[in-house]
């Protein structure tokens, strides 16, 4: 028995020695940088420009009073490189510091990168241990650079959670949708959908030098970012989305398509939308969608496929005025035709949009269909990506609206 | 040791722990590859084989009430066979053993520490079991007990936190890669059932001898149940999954948990818990293996066969020299060393010895 606890302390002793042994690596905040976004571009010689955004230690030069147009909190530090992690490796030999790409909250790509292909970074990123799969992808459609240098958090102390807030907003307005890299990598690696992005730009905040042909239907939910009439500091602006076909960039997505989006995918939780008023054409009654269900069935007609989506939609009338008398039970009709109407004519829109201009399911209807096949070869054959092309769609819509003010109840 | 008698609990944790140590490493991502969008329905399906099978398997043991398949095996062919059975058995052990925590260790390297040499995190593994052993096989499974319901908690709050983020539409299509590779090549996913052969092993252990088919059943199920939830939770979140390319996929889905703001990068907790339960694998598997070389050397209280067996674990996450390596022994080595040792080689000398007993019965004229 004494032997026995002579053994077991013995094989404790060993196992404690090993510890010892110094081969666990011991990182200090001192040897650190922390990455708060990565930027993607593409240079003219064919070269990868990777730039990082690293947030700045408290007290250091930077973080005080720096009066340049990027965040105080951070510094952007580029780098021209052939891969990914030989950009790092530069990087750390420039800073002396170890990247830490832990607390990395944007991954931007420059719309120039993603018309090439942005597939062999995106398995990296994937793959990178310390990337979270939970952070931001993002498609600029200025360069990353440029983006990551001009975002200040105007209305936030830190760049990291500026990001994190900034992504919240689509949950209001509906005019972009959030992606995480692992949503990207699923849509990416996905049979049934592409994949898609947030699309961002700098918007420089001057409504002088603005282009006023931009909104060519005039409604202010057709924007895509940096188009908005903003006047205001020059910073990111994150709206509409950036739409994939394979890892390659086919086209964007603006305010109200993203909407039509995000209702055909039942993801979305609010929104407010311009529809032109039925009682007088100059004018418009502004809607708040407060509910909004989609059943959708895909049919399979000799080989091509008929998409029939069911939307219900509860919406608010939220603008007001003095003719507020005139919502009668006809009129409440009349705005819900109208409604109906604008609302089947933009979807109807965004899904042409999306099967004969970009030839890509964003909308993953693949997997509606992938039910009328019962096993994974026929539906390889089938190869739905390539025939979401030759789509029709009959989109049925129910709105019910109904209005709430707190001086009268319709 | 083999006075040890041990309770209903210990006996189905020991052989769910088995269970849950390869569903962390890759067993979902394995079934996955090789039935895609099917395998949920052939986890369902293996869970009925595998129950069937050992409900027939403990048919064929009724006429052994307290014995083990060692005890079968010496009926059968005497003394030799029973020292090949067990030389076999205690190989088995230290190959699945052996490339288990070089998986995991390489995992562990990976994730969070990279500087570290695999070997030595191995031989961390090893001494641990080793120091749990010397304490006897009933304190390993009573540890084992109160390690289980922590990996059963964190695999149901993967299930359930990812609930929100689950594409139902991946069940379809519904036979994967067809009726074939779902219900005939889908038969040797039974491998993931292996730990049938720890309750062949452990029924002279059994307090109640009479309880070995309410344990061997609440065993089956509930790793069935286990797997399901984790086949299900892999499919349903990651398309690449079905291709085989999620290595860490367990892990992989853990990254993605969030809850809300505050708790965020809970994966860690995961990995600390999972290290638990490999020590608490690695005690167990070690325990059988010194119980049967124990048996085999009529040694019961010798320390030498703990040391050799360590020592031979230690060798086999020597030998795979890179991973893809360490990916084929586990998938198709172990997976065929598992179907013919455990199905194959076991059935064949409890079919024999029930046959020996049926017909030495007759002869006496008690059967």
């Amino acid at each position: 028995m004494k032997a026995k606890k002579i053994l077991i302390f013995l094989l404790i002793l060993l196992l404690i020695l090993i510890t010892l042994l110094g081969s666990n690596s011991v990182n200090s905040l001192d040897n650190l940088a922390y990455v708060v976004a990565i930027g993607f571009d593409i240079k003219d010689n064919g070269k990868l420009e990777l730039s990082f955004q690293i947030a700045l230690p408290s007290g250091s030069e930077g973080s005080s009073g720096s009066t340049s147009s990027q965040s105080s909190d951070s510094i952007v530090t580029s780098v021209e490189c052939n891969t990914f992690e030989s950009g790092v490796n530069l990087v750390n030999s420039y800073l002396s510091k170890e990247l830490n790409l832990s607390h990395c909250k944007a991954i931007v790509f420059s719309e120039e990168i993603a018309f090439q292909g942005i597939g062999e970074y995106l398995y990296t990123l994937i793959n990178h241990v310390e990337i979270r799969p939970t952070c931001n992808v993002i498609i600029s459609k200025c360069n990353a650079k440029y983006f990551l240098n001009n975002s200040s958090p105007l209305l936030e102390q830190l760049s990291s959670k500026y990001y994190k807030i900034a992504s919240t907003s689509e949950k209001v307005t509906g005019y972009t949708y959030n992606i995480t890299l692992l949503d990207f990598f699923s849509d990416f690696a996905d049979s049934f959908t592409e994949c898609f992005a947030t699309l961002g730009s700098v918007n420089d905040g001057g409504s002088d030098n603005r282009d006023s042909s931009i909104s060519a239907n005039g409604t202010d939910d057709s924007y895509v970012a940096s188009e908005t009439p903003i006047d205001a500091q020059k910073n990111i602006e994150n709206l509409g989305l950036a739409v994939f076909k394979g890892d390659k960039l086919v086209g964007e997505l603006n305010g109200l398509e993203c909407i039509a989006h995000l209702i055909l995918t039942n993801e979305l939780d609010n929104a407010v939308i311009s529809v032109p008023s039925p009682f007088e054409s100059t004018n418009y009654i502004d809607l708040y969608i407060t509910d909004s269900k989609c059943k959708t069935k895909v049919y399979l007609s000799n080989g091509t496929p008929y998409i029939k989506p069911d939307i219900d939609l509860s919406c608010r009338i939220i603008s007001m005025s003095d003719d507020y008398k005139d919502l009668t039970e006809e009129n409440i009709l009349l705005i819900e035709e109208y409604t109906k109407y604008y609302i089947e004519r933009f979807i109807y829109d965004y899904l042409y949009k999306t099967a004969k201009v970009f030839k890509s399911d964003i909308t993953a209807f693949g997997k509606y269909a992938v039910s009328n096949f019962s096993t994974l070869n026929e539906w390889d054959e089938y190869n739905w990506l390539d025939n979401y092309q030759n789509s029709f769609f009959n989109v049925d819509i129910n709105i019910d609206i109904i209005s709430r003010y707190l001086l009268i109840d319709t | 040791m083999n006075n040890s008698k041990i309770g209903f609990v210990e006996s189905v944790s020991i052989a769910i722990i088995v269970m849950i140590s390869h569903i962390l490493l890759n067993l979902p991502n394995e079934i996955l590859s090789s039935t895609a969008s099917a395998g949920p329905l052939n986890v369902i399906y293996i869970t009925i084989l595998a129950t069937i099978i050992f409900l027939f398997f403990n048919k064929l043991f009724s006429p052994f009430k307290g014995k083990d398949i060692l005890d079968v095996a010496e009926f059968v062919g005497g003394s030799i066979l029973k020292k090949i059975i067990s030389i076999i058995y205690t190989l088995y052990f230290i190959f699945v053993a052996g490339i288990l925590i070089l998986n995991f260790s390489n995992t562990l390297k990976t994730i969070y520490l990279p500087d570290m040499p695999t070997e030595l995190l191995c031989l961390v593994f090893i001494l641990i079991a080793l120091i749990a052993n010397q304490y006897g096989f009933k304190n390993v499974s009573r540890t084992n007990a109160i390690v289980l319901p922590f990996i059963i908690v964190t695999i149901i709050i993967i299930f359930f936190s990812l609930s929100v983020h689950f594409v139902p539409e991946r069940f379809f299509p519904v036979l994967g890669y067809g009726t074939n590779n779902t219900f005939v090549l889908g038969i040797t996913n039974i491998f993931a059932f292996g730990e049938i052969l720890l309750l062949f092993l452990i029924r002279s252990n059994y307090k109640e001898p009479k309880e070995s088919k309410k344990i061997g059943l609440t065993s089956i199920i509930f790793s069935g149940l286990i797997l399901f939830l984790s086949v299900t939770a892999l499919l349903l979140i990651f398309p690449f999954a079905t291709g085989g390319e999620g290595v860490l996929s367990i892990y992989m889905i853990t990254r993605s948990i969030q809850f809300g703001k505050f708790f965020q990068r809970v994966d860690a907790l995961f990995i600390l818990i999972w290290v638990l339960v490999f020590f608490a694998y690695l005690s167990v598997v070690l325990a059988f293996a010194i119980k049967i070389t124990n048996k085999n050397t009529k040694t019961p209280t010798s320390n030498i066969p703990a040391f050799l067996i360590c020592i031979g674990i230690f060798i086999v996450t020597l030998i795979p020299q890179n991973i893809a390596q360490i990916r084929f022994v586990e998938n198709v080595i172990y997976k065929y060393a598992c179907l013919i040792i455990v199905f194959g080689m076991s059935f064949i000398i409890l079919l024999l010895g029930y046959l020996k007993k049926n017909k030495k019965s007759l002869i006496e004229g008690k059967f």
